[in-house]
């Protein structure tokens, strides 16, 4: 669930008509004195103005998030001391400074939804005890709180909420107040597709007024494509900030919904990572990485990245998924956990598998690599890999279903085969950036070279000078018939592309990279597939010191 | 018995000419599911792996029969309209395997599916299988892996991970055990069917001696299934598995589910609801089957 910011929260309520106190927010380079000034002037000076740190944490009066000011040069100093803050290791970019309400009482909001099975759907969440931790009321005085579900297709029963709150000894005109700023929670938590709207606390001020003053919303990470307008980028559920290479490996999973990619770098900080001793983790579906993941975890083992490529994903995606795992600065070897009997035909993983890691070998040479594939296909997939990564200067080592639960074992191997690496005197890595750029053929190849564009903007050439058909026995065909739907045909005794219509092709193209593969063993390596990865090269270029 | 799903199953494929569609359509016939009928429009008169294809699931249903599961392999901004469209048609239980579907869409589809009283499965779901009769969705994925990791007998399975289902199968039939019904729950935050529900379910099928489930850190369902039992509305042995302990809070482990953020979702504290309540906790997933097989014998 992607957080959003307590002033971005704010505003969305006071459009959707839920009071909130007069405020201004500025980042470090803006005019923090007139901001200041004009809350003041907006407010006036009685009761001073609240300074609060824009960061995606909870607890934040605890750690110094919040101060109070109350005059003009308080206030513009304690904003500066704000931004020199860092708040639960997150730096500051933002400052919200607002009219410090009159608190006659204080109450917690929320709309959320309940993953219980008597409920799965939205509920309500009230209780008098507000501007406190929820749990902790909700272990000592269950009684104050309110738990009410909602029928998400008539949406809130009004008439039943009022009965339910004047249960609590409300008078009935505070009552309809609080019934008609759930009424609007509910319509910002349907808008916005949120998880969670919460408001803790809605102050009742002495003059009578209710104001929301603090605001978490979260939204669905799977909706966030609907609201351009909340300008995420990412929707990743962390509280800091997403890291260039977790954008990177966004973007392949943005608008390819065939599989999952999920990638997460487990520490934020790069020159950590490149100081040594962390591996490039990558898992086969959940339950595999959790598997595997708390072994290697235990066995003493730095993980960089959490990496999970499952739910049948295409070659192209889990390529790109280990590329952007293996980029990372100073990775010291590669642990590929397929801990479980997968569903899905593991040959795509195979083929990606070993087109990353064939082109790894050229720049890190003699590079730690354990891979355990288990289930569907899985002895298609070994020889795959096997054949694949025959020859090939890495240490790398391949186990199956026999291994699946003892990664004891796998973790064993991996330590032995990175103290070799380290150990060895001969070990040299070339340069990072011939792992990660983009190299297209030149203009004088592509006159002898057959191409197309796939569907996530990959193109596969094919070389016919380099194209010994029919004596391979087309295996760039056949192989495109077995794995694929037939992008590719025979014609005239050599391969050709099986349609015309570049969008006929796009759709042939499962993105399976069986052509290039089965090409480089069976015929005259004529092949070549350039899978983009959405500035990659970029990102490695900007970090480049790091890498040695 | 079994549960959701038998011979008898007649099943629609919505999507069926997609890539993941035609890949499942084929896992479930060479299974031998009795799948009469696919679904995506415009393709009205084509045929995958033999099954006609419609343009809508009401022409299916009235040139096929009725039919009583479906499977929406449609990508994820779609599935809810296939969903409701299956529901309007009279299909009372839906199988859904995309992951990423939007929340809102998921609340949509729940609620409507309580309303017609029909049941949903997933999203995220990989499927559901009763070893020897039937699968639904691509759970498997091929026929020689099926009949390697699913054998009948009388164990029930549950898992928020698909891999974990098929693992927890396998490790049964090397054990000597077999199951009556497994199913893959699901990986997004809300889910048609949860474990606590299908305990229900177990408790009434006779062919069920014992419930195996693959667990995990984060979500409700290891604490609901210790409330169900508590209440006295599952009275087999269960046991349980939980995955994740030691990976950091806080982080989302790719289920949508598996974040630890409150005390209640750690494995720790999973174990001791369960055990509290008699069920047995497994301490490693091969315990899942050497405790499972002392349970079924008595």
């Amino acid at each position: 669930m992607v957080r959003l910011y307590e002033y971005q929260g704010k505003q969305i309520l006071k459009a959707c008509g839920v009071p909130i106190p007069y405020g201004h927010v500025v980042s470090k380079n803006e005019d923090i004195l007139g901001a200041v000034r004009s809350v003041f002037e907006k407010v006036g000076t009685g009761r001073g103005v609240a300074i609060k740190a824009q960061v995606l944490a909870t607890g934040r009066l605890k750690a110094g998030g919040i101060s109070f000011a109350s005059s003009t040069e308080e206030a513009v100093s304690k904003v500066f001391e704000m931004f020199s803050k860092k708040i639960k290791g997150m730096s500051i970019d933002k400052v919200l400074i607002e009219e410090r309400l009159d608190i006659a009482k204080e109450f917690f909001v929320s709309i959320t939804v309940s993953d219980s099975y008597k409920i799965k759907g939205p509920i309500i969440l009230f209780s008098t005890e507000g501007g406190v931790d929820i749990e902790e009321v909700a272990e000592k005085h269950p009684e104050k709180i309110l738990i009410m579900p909602i029928d998400y297709l008539k949406g809130i029963d009004a008439a039943e909420l009022e009965k339910r709150l004047l249960a609590f000894n409300l008078q009935s005109d505070l009552v309809k107040k609080l019934v008609d700023v759930m009424m609007k929670l509910y319509e910002v938590f349907k808008k916005y597709d949120a998880h969670t709207v919460e408001v803790n606390p809605l102050v009742l001020t002495k003059d009578g007024r209710i104001v929301a003053a603090d605001c978490r919303i979260t939204v669905d990470d799977s909706s966030v494509f609907k609201h351009p307008e909340l300008g995420i980028e990412v929707p990743r559920d962390v509280a800091r900030p997403i890291t260039d290479f977790e954008y990177i490996a966004w973007k392949i999973e943005e608008n390819d919904y065939r599989g999952v990619c999920f990638f997460m770098q487990l520490v934020e900080d790069l020159n950590e990572i490149a100081r040594g001793g962390y591996i490039a983790f990558h898992g086969i579906g959940g339950g595999a990485c959790m598997l595997a993941g708390e072994v290697l975890l235990r066995r003493g083992f730095k993980l960089a990245t959490y990496l999970d490529t499952s739910g049948n994903p295409t070659a192209f995606k889990v390529y790109r998924g280990a590329k952007v795992a293996l980029s990372l600065p100073g990775i010291e070897g590669y642990c590929l956990a397929g801990a479980v009997i997968a569903n899905q035909e593991q040959w795509y993983h195979g083929f990606a598998v070993v087109k990353v890691l064939r082109e790894f070998a050229k720049y890190k040479p003699g590079f730690p690599a354990v891979i355990l594939i288990a289930g569907n296909k899985e002895a298609e997939t070994h020889k795959i890999i096997k054949e694949g990564l025959t020859g090939v200067p890495l240490r790398w080592e391949l186990y199956g279903r026999e291994k699946v639960f003892d990664i004891d074992f796998i973790a064993d191997r991996l330590a032995k085969l990175i103290e070799e690496y380290k150990q060895d005197k001969t070990r040299v890595a070339g340069d990072i950036m011939d792992f990660v750029k983009e190299t297209r053929p030149s203009d004088y190849d592509l006159k002898h070279s057959i191409w197309f564009k796939t569907t996530t903007g990959g193109e596969v050439y094919i070389d016919l000078r380099k194209c010994i058909a029919p004596a391979c026995g087309f295996a760039c065909v056949k192989a495109c018939r077995w794995m694929g739907t037939g992008a590719l045909k025979i014609e005239d005794g050599k391969p050709a592309v099986a349609s015309k219509d570049p969008e006929a092709l796009r759709r042939l193209c499962t993105e399976c990279l069986a052509c290039e593969y089965y090409c480089m063993l069976r015929g005259g390596n004529a092949i070549r597939i350039v899978v983009p990865m959405y500035g990659l090269d970029e990102v490695v270029k900007k970090y480049h010191h790091l890498y040695r | 018995m079994a549960i959701l799903i038998n011979e008898n199953t007649s099943v629609l494929v919505q999507g069926i000419t997609g890539r993941t569609g035609a890949f499942g359509t084929r896992a479930m016939l060479e299974y031998g599911t009795k799948v009469v009928a696919g679904v995506t429009p415009g393709r009205k008169g084509e045929t995958v792996w033999g099954v006609p294809v419609f343009n809508t699931v009401k022409e299916a249903v009235s040139e096929v029969g009725p039919i009583d599961l479906s499977v929406t392999f449609v990508p994820a901004p779609q599935v809810k309209d296939a969903v409701l469209e299956a529901l309007e048609a009279g299909i009372k239980t839906i199988v859904i395997p995309a992951e990423r579907v939007p929340l809102h869409d998921i609340l949509t589809m729940v609620s409507y599916a309580k309303k017609v009283e029909a049941r949903i499965i997933g999203p995220g779901s990989l499927g559901l299988i009763s070893p020897g009769k039937a699968s639904a969705g691509w759970i498997g994925g091929a026929r020689e892996l099926m009949d390697e990791a699913f054998r009948p007998g009388n164990v029930g399975v549950i898992s928020r991970s698909g891999g974990g289902v098929t693992t927890v199968c396998w490790l049964l039939v090397q054990h000597g055990l077999g199951v009556s019904t497994a199913v893959h729950v699901g990986t997004e935050p809300i889910i048609g069917t949860t474990g606590a529900e299908l305990l229900r379910l177990f408790q009434e099928d006779s062919e069920t001696h014992a419930v195996a489930v693959f667990g995990e850190i984060g979500g409700l369902m290891e604490i609901e299934m210790a409330e169900v039992i508590k209440r006295g509305e599952f009275k087999k042995p269960l046991v349980v598995y939980i995955a994740g302990r030691m990976l950091p809070s806080g982080i989302r482990f790719s289920h949508a589910s598996a974040i630890i953020e409150r005390r209640a979702d750690t494995a720790e504290y999973k174990e001791k609801m369960l055990t509290d309540v008699g069920a047995y906790v497994a301490k490693k997933p091969e315990e899942l089957a050497t405790i499972t097989k002392h349970l079924v014998r008595r």
